[in-house]
C-alpha cells in the first residue's frame, strides 16, 4: 500500500474480532465504507443515514468516506447511496472454529458410532481394540470377544465408570486356564524366600497381549531377571554364579557301571568287542531328550555281554554236609520215598558220602552253626526228613517264620516238590542224588548235595526275592549270633563275585534311615531320575544335533580319580565319587560367550513352575435322556 | 540503530537439547521401569501426554496475550522444540511405526497428519516472510479485494480514455479479451506458492504482444497499464502466500482437536480396560 | 439510537470549585492584573480562562507540589506562602513518593477474556458522564505527597526559596518537559495552578507574560539543564551561574514543525537533509560544546553529494567535548568531525570552548581519580563515535531512514521485521483483547528494506500530539512517560489526530452496548473519540503485541538504543 494510504482518515483500524466480512470483498469488488454488521446482515445498503434538519434533509456521510455527498438525500428522507444487500461471510477465524468443532464432533461420533457397530463388524472398526492377540489367545476369545478378558467391555456407561476406579484384574483372568505348580502371582510360582518380603507378581508384568499376532509374549531379557534376583550380574559370562559342586551328577548311579574301564579295556577286549557299543549314544538315546539322558534298557545295552554271567551265578540253598551219624529212620524214608526195598541196609559205620559244609542259607534258617557237625547234624537230618515226607512244606515254614508276611511263595517261585524230594531220599540214604540232565534252562533243581537254584536271566524275581530277603533280616550288624548267620547269609547271597544272578556286581546297595532312626539296606534295582530342578532346561538333542554324535566327552570328562566302585562300598549315596568329573560354568562357556553365541537367563532358565493347563480332558459324559411325560 | 543481526543458532540449540534431555531421560525411566517389570507405558505416556497437552494449550495461550503466561515466542519455540519431541515420544510409547488395530491406526494417522502438517507449516513460516518483504511492498490481507478493486477501476479508466482518445479498440479489445481475466481478481494461486516466475512472465508477454499495434500516445497508457499490472501481481503474491500462512491453520488446528479427541479416549480406554 | 450533547473546551473547568468571587479575587493579583484584558478575545476572556484553566490550591507545610521528572501540563503562581526548589541532585525516590499506572491485577486482567464486546468501540456513556465530576478537583481527600522531614531536606539540600508571586512550572508545561526539580512548600501556601492551555492563552495574547517566560524560560531551563548534564554537575553554584552567564541559547527549526512535516515527506530525500538548519558544520572549528535541550538533531558526515546521518542527539545529549579536549591538549588542526543540523526542530545551548577548559578540564586534572574514570569515559565516547563514523553505508541505512523520517521521535516505535512476520495479524488480536475488543494500531506503515514502523503510536520524546488539545485529555502519564488519551475527558475535536505526523492517532465513532452509533442529538453526527496505542500502561504483561508475537517480530524501540549502556550520549 502507499504511504498516502496510512492517513488517519484514509485506513481504519481492521478488526480481527469481527466475525463477518463483506460479501463485495468476497467478490472482488469494492468493499462498502461500513462493513458488515455483528448480526451478519450488509452494513452497506446506505452510505449514510440522513439527518432531518429545520424540513431539510442533510447527508451524514462521515467524512472519512468523502464527507456529505453532492446529491443529497431523497425527499423521503432515504439516502441516495443505496446499495443491494451483500451476504457477508463468515471471517476465517470463525470458519476455522466451526472447522475445528466439525472434526471434534466427527470424532466423537466415530467413537461412539463404533461402540455402537462393534459388534457387528466383529472389531473391524472397533474404537477400543487395542491390537491382534497372540496366536494362542486368538481363538477361543473369538466367540466371547473383549469380554473375555476385560471385565467392562460393551457394559455400558455405568461400568465403565466403575471400571475406572476399580482395578483391573487381568491376570487374574489369565488363571481361568493356566496353572502352575503354586501360586501366579509370587515369583516363580513359589514362595522361595520366606524370609523376605517380595512384592507380588501379575502376568501383565511380562505378558503384553495385543500386539503382533507372532510376537513371543514369553520372553523376558536378563535385565528383567535381574531387577528382582539380589545377585544381579551382567551376563552368563560376567558374573553369573559357578555351577553347584556335583552339578550336574546329583544323584548317585543305581548301577555301578564305571565308563573308564568298559571303555578303555572291556570294549576292547576282542571277546566282546563285536557286541560293544562303538560311542555314547549307542547306550544313551540322545534323540527328543531334555535334561537327563537315561542309558538304554538292559536288554538293549547290557544283555549282550552280561547275559551269560547271570546263569552261571547260582544260589544254593541246601546243601548235604559231612555228618557223623545216620539219624534217619530208613523205615520212614522208605515209605516216603516209595522206595522198592524193604529194607535198606544199613552200613555199621556211618561214612558220609558229603564232606561239605551245610549252605549259609539252611544255617541261617535253621539256625545252626555251619562249621559244627555236632550242631547242625540233627537239624539238618530232621529237614531231610521232612523234605522227603512233605518236600517243600517245613521249609517254606522256616522262610515263612522270617518274615512277618508268608514270603515263600516268591523265594521258592518254580521250586517243583519233585527236587526236594528226590534229592532228600538220595540224601536219605547218604547217596548224592544224580540229576536226569544239565539244568542248563535255569531254574530250581538238585544236583548231588545242593539244592540249588539256577537264574534264568536278569531280573529273576527269585533271586532278586533271595537278595531282598537277605537284606531284609539283616537290618544291622548285630553282634547277636542270629544276626552274624544272617549277616554271613546277606553276604554270600550279596557277594559281588559269588552273589546269585551276579545281581549285586552292577546293582548298587544304599543304607536308608527309616523314622526311628534304624538303618537299613536297600538295592537300587531301577534307574534313579535325576533330581527334578523345574526351573532348570537343557536339551542335549539340540546340542548334540549340532556337534555331533561324538561330542559328549567335550562336556561329559571321565574322572580318571580311582574311586567310584569303592566308593559303593559304603552304601552310603551321599559320599560317591562319580565317574565323570562335573561340569564347570567355562564348559559351557566355550561357545555361551558374549562374543559367541549370547546366553539369555532364558535360554537355561524357565520361570514359571510346572504351567500347565486348567481344562480337563475328559471324555464325553453322555446327556441323561430327558424323561418326557 | 544498531542493525538487529538476529543470531538464532544459539537460542535454538539450547531448546533442542533441552528437548532432546527430555527425551533421553523419559527414554531411561522407560528402560528402567520395563528393567524393573514395570509397564514403561504408563511413563511415557503421561509424559507423552503433557507434551500433547501443552502443544495443544498454545492455541489457548494466543488468546490470552493480556495474561502474564509468558510470552508467545518463548511459547512458540517450546511448542516447535516439544512437536518435534513429540514423534519421537510418541515411538518410543508405542514401540511401533505403525499399529496393527483400528482404533491405534486411527489415532496414528491423525498423529502423523498433525506433524507433517506442523512441520510444513514452520517451513512456510520461515521461507514466506522474506518472500513476501521481496516483492517491496505491503498489503493487508484483508484490504487486497479493495486494492485490486481500485486497481481494476483505474485500468478500466486507462483503457477507456485510450479508446476514446485514439479511436482505437485494440487495448480496449485486448482487456476484454484477456486482461480483464486477470484483473477479476487474484490469479496464479499456485505459481505464486510454487515460487515460480509465470505471473511475471504472463504479464510481461500480455503487454509486449500489444505493442505492435499501438502508437505512441497508447503505449503511454499500455505502460500506466502495465505498471498497474505489475502491482497487481505483486498483491496477487502476497495474496497466495499470506492465503496459505492463514489457511494451513486451517488444517493444524481441526487436527489439534481431533488429535485431542482421541487422546482422551485412549485415556478413557487405559482407565477402563486396562488399569 | 442514543445521543449524547457534543462536549465543549470548558465543559470540563480545571477546577470545579473555581467562582466569580475567585476569579475577582485574582483580577486583584499583581501580576495578573499588570494583564490588558482588552487584548484577549470574546471566545477566550480573561475571565474565562481564570476560571475555566486555572484554580487555586492550597498546600500544607511539606506538601510536594511537583516533583521532578513528573511530566506535568501546568504552571504555579504563588499567591502566598513559601516554597523550596530542591536543587541537584534532587531527593531520593521514596521521599517523593512515587506512584506508577496502576496494572491491572491477574484476575482482572483475566476478566478481560470475558470483557470483550462484539461491537466495536463500546462506551458506557452513563457511567462517563458521572464519573467526569469526581475526576479532578480540590475535593477533601485529595491525596498529596508530603515530605516527612522538612527541615533534615534542607540540611542535606541545596535549595532555593520561592516568594508569593513567583511563577514555577511553565518549563515543563510549554516545553511537554519533565519537571526539573522538586518543589515543596516551606510554609503553608496557596498557589494558583494554571493549565498549560490557559498559559498558552496569556503568553499569546499578554505581552508582559510573553516576555517573562521567554526571560525565565532562558534563565532556568539554562541553568536547570546544565545541572542535569554530566559534565556540569560537579559544579558549584558560582560556577554554574558563570556558565550559565557565557553559554549562548539557540533555537533552530520550527517549534510546530509538524504542520510542514508531510510537505517534507514528498521531496526529494536528499534535498531534503540539506535544507536543514545547520547547528555546526564538518570541518568547522570548534568553538564549543552542544547540548541539546528539546528536539533532535542529527549528527551526519559528507557523503558524496549528500550527508550520511551517522547517529542523533536527543533531548539531553552533548557533542563537542572530545574535540576541545584534544585542542586542549595540544593537537593541531583539530576540526569538527560530524555535521549537527537540527531535525524538524531544536534548541540547542552552545558552552564556549574556554569555559569547559576552565571548569571541566581543570576539573579533571585536579582531581586524579575523576580524571581517570572520565578519561577513560571519553575515550570510549570517541572510539564509539569513530566507529559511528567508520561504519558502512548499509548499516548505517536504517538509522538514516528513520531520522529522514522524523521516526527518531519516538521512544517506543512499533518495529516490525518482516523478514520474520508470517502477517499472522496475532499482534492487532492481543491489542484487540486487551482493549475490549478494539485494536489500537494498524499493522501497516512505513518500510524501509526488511523494517517496518507501523502505525502505532511511538510515545514521542516531543509529543507535538498534545500541542493543541484544548481539554488536557491527551497528556503524558505521571511516570512511565507514555502518552495516553483520557477517553474520557475527549471532545473528539481531532486536534490531536491532525498534529500527529505520522498518522498513528485515529478517530472513532463510539457505540452504545447495543452496538448502535452514540450520536449529538442536535445534528445527528455520530460522537468521535481519539483512540491510539497506550503501551498498554494498565496491562500486566506490558505492551500485547510484543507479548503476543510468535515470531519474535515485534518490537517497541527507542532508535537511539546504542545497545552499550543506557547513559545519555555525550560525545
Amino acid at each position: 500500500m502507499e504511504e498516502s494510504k496510512f492517513g488517519k482518515d484514509q485506513s481504519q483500524y481492521e478488526r480481527p474480532n469481527n466475525p463477518y466480512r463483506c460479501g463485495r470483498a468476497i467478490l472482488w469488488q469494492t468493499p462498502c465504507n461500513r462493513g458488515p454488521a455483528t448480526d451478519g446482515t450488509c452494513g452497506g445498503t446506505r452510505e449514510c443515514t440522513p439527518f432531518l434538519k429545520n424540513d431539510r434533509w442533510e447527508c451524514r456521510r462521515d467524512k472519512r468516506f468523502g464527507g456529505p455527498c453532492d446529491e443529497g438525500p431523497r425527499p423521503n428522507g432515504e439516502c441516495c447511496i443505496q446499495r443491494p444487500a451483500c451476504a457477508p461471510h463468515s471471517s476465517l477465524r470463525i470458519i476455522r472454529g466451526r472447522v475445528t468443532l466439525l472434526v471434534l464432533l466427527a470424532v466423537i461420533a466415530l467413537i461412539v458410532g463404533s461402540l455402537g457397530l462393534d459388534s457387528h463388524f466383529n472389531g473391524l472398526v472397533s474404537i477400543s481394540d487395542a491390537g491382534p492377540l497372540s496366536k494362542s489367545h486368538i481363538k477361543f476369545t473369538e466367540k466371547q470377544g473383549c469380554n473375555a478378558c476385560h471385565q467392562a467391555h460393551g457394559q455400558g456407561i455405568a461400568e465403565w465408570v466403575k471400571a475406572v476406579f476399580r482395578p483391573s484384574n487381568l491376570s487374574g483372568k489369565c488363571v481361568t486356564c493356566h496353572n502352575f505348580g503354586g501360586d501366579s502371582s509370587v515369583a516363580h510360582n513359589n514362595n522361595i524366600l520366606t524370609d523376605k518380603e517380595v512384592s507380588k507378581t501379575q502376568c501383565v508384568m511380562c505378558h503384553r497381549e495385543h500386539s503382533d499376532a507372532s510376537l513371543n509374549i514369553r520372553t523376558l531379557n536378563s535385565k528383567q531377571c535381574n531387577s528382582c534376583h539380589e545377585n544381579k550380574f551382567k551376563s552368563f559370562e560376567d558374573g553369573h554364579p559357578e555351577f553347584s559342586k556335583k552339578y550336574p551328577y546329583f544323584t548317585r548311579d543305581s548301577i555301578k557301571y564305571e565308563h573308564g574301564s568298559h571303555l578303555n579295556k572291556h570294549f576292547d577286549n576282542p571277546k566282546f568287542s563285536d557286541k560293544a557299543p562303538k560311542t555314547c549314544v549307542d547306550c544313551h538315546t540322545i534323540t527328543l531328550s531334555d535334561r537327563e539322558i537315561k542309558p538304554g534298557k538292559y536288554e538293549t545295552i547290557c544283555a549282550n555281554c552280561h547275559n551269560s554271567q547271570i546263569k552261571k551265578k547260582e544260589l544254593t540253598i541246601i546243601r548235604l554236609p559231612e555228618l557223623l551219624q545216620n539219624r534217619i529212620d530208613s523205615s520212614k524214608l522208605i515209605e516216603a520215598c516209595d522206595f522198592p526195598e524193604t529194607k535198606i541196609d544199613v552200613e555199621e559205620e556211618f561214612l558220609s558220602v558229603s564232606t561239605e559244609q551245610p549252605a549259609l542259607v539252611s544255617a541261617f534258617l535253621l539256625n545252626f552253626s555251619e562249621d559244627d557237625p555236632d550242631s547242625y547234624g540233627k537239624p539238618l537230618q530232621d529237614l531231610i526228613m521232612s523234605m522227603a515226607e512233605e518236600s517243600t512244606t517245613s521249609f517254606a515254614e522256616l522262610i515263612d517264620n522270617q518274615a512277618p508276611t508268608p514270603i515263600s511263595e516268591n523265594l521258592l517261585a518254580g521250586l517243583n516238590p519233585e527236587v526236594l524230594k528226590r534229592a532228600a531220599c538220595a540224601w536219605g540214604l547218604n547217596r548224592e542224588y544224580e540229576p536226569p540232565a544239565d539244568p542248563k534252562y535255569g531254574g530250581w533243581y538238585a544236583d548231588m548235595l545242593e539244592i540249588r537254584y539256577k537264574p534264568a536271566g536278569h531280573a529273576d524275581p527269585v533271586a532278586k526275592s533271595w537278595i531282598e530277603f537277605a537284606l531284609a533280616v539283616s537290618t544291622e550288624k548285630g553282634v547277636d549270633v542270629s544276626q552274624s548267620r544272617a549277616v554271613a547269609m546277606r553276604e554270600q547271597i550279596l557277594s559281588i563275585k559269588d552273589g546269585v544272578g551276579g545281581c549285586i556286581k552292577c546293582h548298587a546297595i544304599t543304607e536308608f534311615k527309616d523314622t526311628k532312626g534304624d538303618a537299613y539296606l536297600t538295592v537300587d534295582w531301577n534307574y534313579k531320575n535325576e533330581k527334578k530342578r523345574p526351573y532348570v532346561k537343557y536339551k542335549h538333542d539340540d546340542h548334540v544335533n549340532i556337534m555331533g554324535e561324538s561330542s559328549c566327552s567335550s562336556c561329559h570328562v571321565l574322572n580318571k580319580e580311582e574311586g567310584y566302585m569303592a566308593s559303593f562300598k559304603e552304601y552310603n549315596s551321599i559320599n560317591w565319587v562319580n565317574n565323570f568329573k562335573p561340569i564347570k560354568k567355562k564348559t559351557c562357556m566355550q561357545c555361551h560367550s558374549e562374543d559367541q553365541i549370547d546366553m539369555e537367563c532364558q535360554t537355561c532358565h524357565l520361570y514359571h513352575l510346572k504351567p500347565s493347563f486348567k481344562k480337563d480332558m475328559q471324555a464325553l459324559k453322555a446327556e441323561p435322556i430327558p424323561i418326557t411325560p | 540503530m544498531k542493525k538487529d543481526k538476529v543470531f538464532r543458532l544459539p537460542r535454538s540449540l539450547v531448546y533442542a537439547c533441552s528437548g532432546s534431555l527430555l527425551f533421553i531421560l523419559t527414554w531411561a525411566w522407560a528402560v528402567r521401569t520395563e528393567n524393573s517389570l514395570g509397564i514403561s507405558d504408563f511413563s511415557t505416556g503421561w509424559v507423552l501426554f503433557f507434551v500433547i497437552a501443552f502443544l495443544a494449550l498454545f492455541g489457548a495461550r494466543k488468546r490470552l496475550s493480556f495474561l502474564p503466561l509468558g510470552s508467545a515466542s518463548r511459547w512458540f519455540k517450546i511448542h516447535i522444540t516439544g512437536g518435534y519431541m513429540a514423534v519421537f515420544m510418541f515411538w518410543l510409547h508405542t514401540g511401533e511405526v505403525w499399529p496393527s488395530s483400528f482404533y491405534g491406526q486411527l489415532l496414528t494417522l491423525l498423529f502423523y497428519a498433525i506433524s507433517i502438517s506442523g512441520v510444513i507449516g514452520l517451513l512456510m513460516e520461515t521461507v514466506f516472510p522474506s518472500q513476501l518483504t521481496h516483492t517491496k511492498m505491503e498489503v493487508i490481507y484483508e484490504r487486497i479485494p479493495k486494492e485490486l478493486a481500485e486497481i481494476r477501476n483505474e485500468v478500466e479508466a486507462l483503457v477507456e480514455e485510450c479508446a476514446k482518445e485514439n479511436a482505437s479498440s485494440v487495448l480496449a479489445q485486448h482487456y476484454l479479451e484477456t486482461l480483464r481475466w486477470y484483473f477479476q481478481r487474484t490469479r496464479f494461486f499456485m505459481s505464486n506458492v510454487c515460487g515460480s516466475e509465470k505471473p511475471q512472465h504472463w504479464v510481461h508477454q500480455q503487454c509486449i504482444i500489444l505493442e505492435r499495434f499501438l502508437n505512441e500516445k497508447e503505449r503511454k497508457y499500455l505502460n500506466k497499464v502495465y505498471l498497474l499490472a505489475e502491482k497487481k501481481r505483486k498483491i496477487d503474491f502476497h495474496y497466495s502466500l499470506q492465503k496459505m500462512l492463514k489457511t494451513w491453520l486451517l488444517i493444524h488446528i481441526p487436527l489439534a482437536g481431533a488429535v485431542m479427541a482421541m487422546v482422551f479416549w485412549h485415556l478413557i480406554v487405559i482407565q477402563v480396560y486396562f488399569v | 439510537m442514543k445521543t449524547f450533547v457534543r462536549p465543549k473546551r470548558w465543559d470540563q473547568p480545571f477546577g470545579s470549585l473555581m467562582t466569580d468571587l475567585d476569579v475577582e479575587r485574582l483580577l486583584a493579583v499583581p501580576e495578573i492584573s499588570a494583564v490588558e484584558e482588552s487584548k484577549f478575545p470574546s471566545h477566550c476572556s480573561l475571565k474565562g480562562i481564570l476560571k475555566n484553566d486555572t484554580r487555586i490550591v492550597k498546600y500544607s507545610a511539606g506538601d510536594i507540589v511537583i516533583r521532578e521528572g513528573d511530566y506535568g501540563n501546568s504552571a504555579f503562581l504563588v499567591l502566598d506562602g513559601s516554597l523550596k526548589v530542591v536543587l541537584f541532585p534532587g531527593l531520593p525516590k521514596e521521599i517523593l513518593g512515587r506512584t506508577t499506572v496502576k496494572k491491572k491485577t491477574f484476575w482482572q486482567a483475566l476478566k478481560q477474556f470475558w470483557g470483550q464486546h462484539k461491537f466495536p468501540e463500546v462506551r458506557d456513556i452513563k457511567k462517563s458522564r458521572d464519573e467526569s465530576l469526581v475526576r479532578e478537583g480540590q475535593e477533601p481527600g485529595v491525596v498529596r505527597v508530603f515530605l516527612q522531614d522538612v527541615p533534615a531536606v534542607l540540611d542535606q539540600n541545596k535549595t532555593a526559596s520561592l516568594e508569593k508571586g513567583a511563577l514555577f512550572g511553565e518549563l515543563a508545561a510549554l516545553g511537554r518537559t519533565p519537571r526539573t526539580a522538586t518543589i515543596f512548600a516551606e510554609k503553608d501556601a496557596e498557589l494558583l495552578e494554571i493549565r498549560w492551555q490557559g498559559l498558552r492563552e496569556l503568553r499569546k495574547y499578554d505581552q508582559g507574560w510573553r516576555r517573562l517566560i521567554n526571560e525565565r524560560y532562558r534563565k532556568n531551563a539554562l541553568t536547570a539543564h546544565l545541572q542535569a548534564t554530566s559534565i556540569f554537575s560537579h559544579l558549584n553554584d558560582d560556577d554554574l551561574k558563570e556558565v550559565a552567564g557565557s553559554t549562548l541559547f539557540e533555537t533552530h527549526g520550527q517549534f510546530d514543525w509538524h504542520l510542514t512535516y508531510n510537505k517534507l515527506q514528498s521531496q526529494d530525500k536528499a534535498i531534503g537533509s540539506k535544507d536543514e538548519p545547520f547547528i555546526a558544520r564538518q570541518g568547522d572549528y570548534p568553538d564549543g560544546v552542544l547540548l541539546v535541550r528539546g528536539g533532535f538533531a542529527r549528527v551526519s558526515i559528507d557523503r558524496g553529494n549528500g550527508q550520511q546521518t551517522i547517529t542523533y542527539l536527543g533531548a539531553g545529549d552533548f557533542y563537542g567535548v572530545d574535540e576541545i579536549f584534544r585542542a586542549w591538549q595540544g593537537a593541531v588542526n583539530v576540526s569538527m568531525r560530524v555535521t549537527i543540523s537540527a531535525i524538524g526542530y531544536a534548541e540547542v545551548l552552545r558552552v564556549p570552548s574556554k569555559i569547559i577548559e576552565k571548569h571541566l578540564f581543570q576539573y579533571w586534572t585536579d582531581k586524579k581519580k575523576k580524571v581517570r574514570t572520565s578519561r577513560k569515559n571519553l575515550n570510549k565516547k570517541s572510539k564509539r563515535l569513530q566507529d559511528l563514523i567508520d561504519q558502512t553505508l548499509s548499516d548505517g541505512a536504517l538509522l538514516e531512514w528513520a531520522v529522514g523520517e522524523r521516526l527518531v521521535n519516538g521512544t517506543q516505535a512499533m518495529l516490525i521485521n518482516l523478514d520474520s512476520c508470517v502477517r499472522c495479524d496475532d499482534c492487532v488480536s492481543a491489542c484487540a483483547a486487551a482493549h475490549e475488543g478494539n485494536p489500537r494500531f494498524i499493522r501497516h506503515g512505513k518500510t524501509f528494506e526488511n523494517w517496518m514502523v507501523a502505525n502505532a503510536c511511538m510515545h514521542c520524546a516531543d509529543p507535538v500530539c498534545m500541542i493543541g488539545c484544548p481539554t488536557g485529555a491527551i497528556h503524558r502519564s505521571m511516570s512511565g512517560g507514555m502518552v495516553i488519551i483520557n477517553d474520557d475527558t475527549c471532545i473528539g475535536c481531532e486536534t490531536c489526530a491532525n498534529s500527529c505526523p505520522y498518522s498513528n492517532i485515529r478517530m472513532v465513532g463510539i457505540r452504545d452496548n447495543e452496538g448502535y452509533s452514540i450520536t449529538d442529538p442536535q445534528n445527528q453526527k455520530p460522537i468521535l473519540k481519539a483512540t491510539k496505542c497506550d503501551l498498554c500502561a494498565d496491562q500486566v504483561t506490558g505492551p500485547a503485541c510484543v507479548y503476543a508475537c510468535p515470531q519474535d517480530a515485534m518490537k517497541r524501540v527507542n532508535f537511539q538504543e546504542t545497545g552499550f549502556d543506557e547513559e545519555r550520549q555525550g560525545f
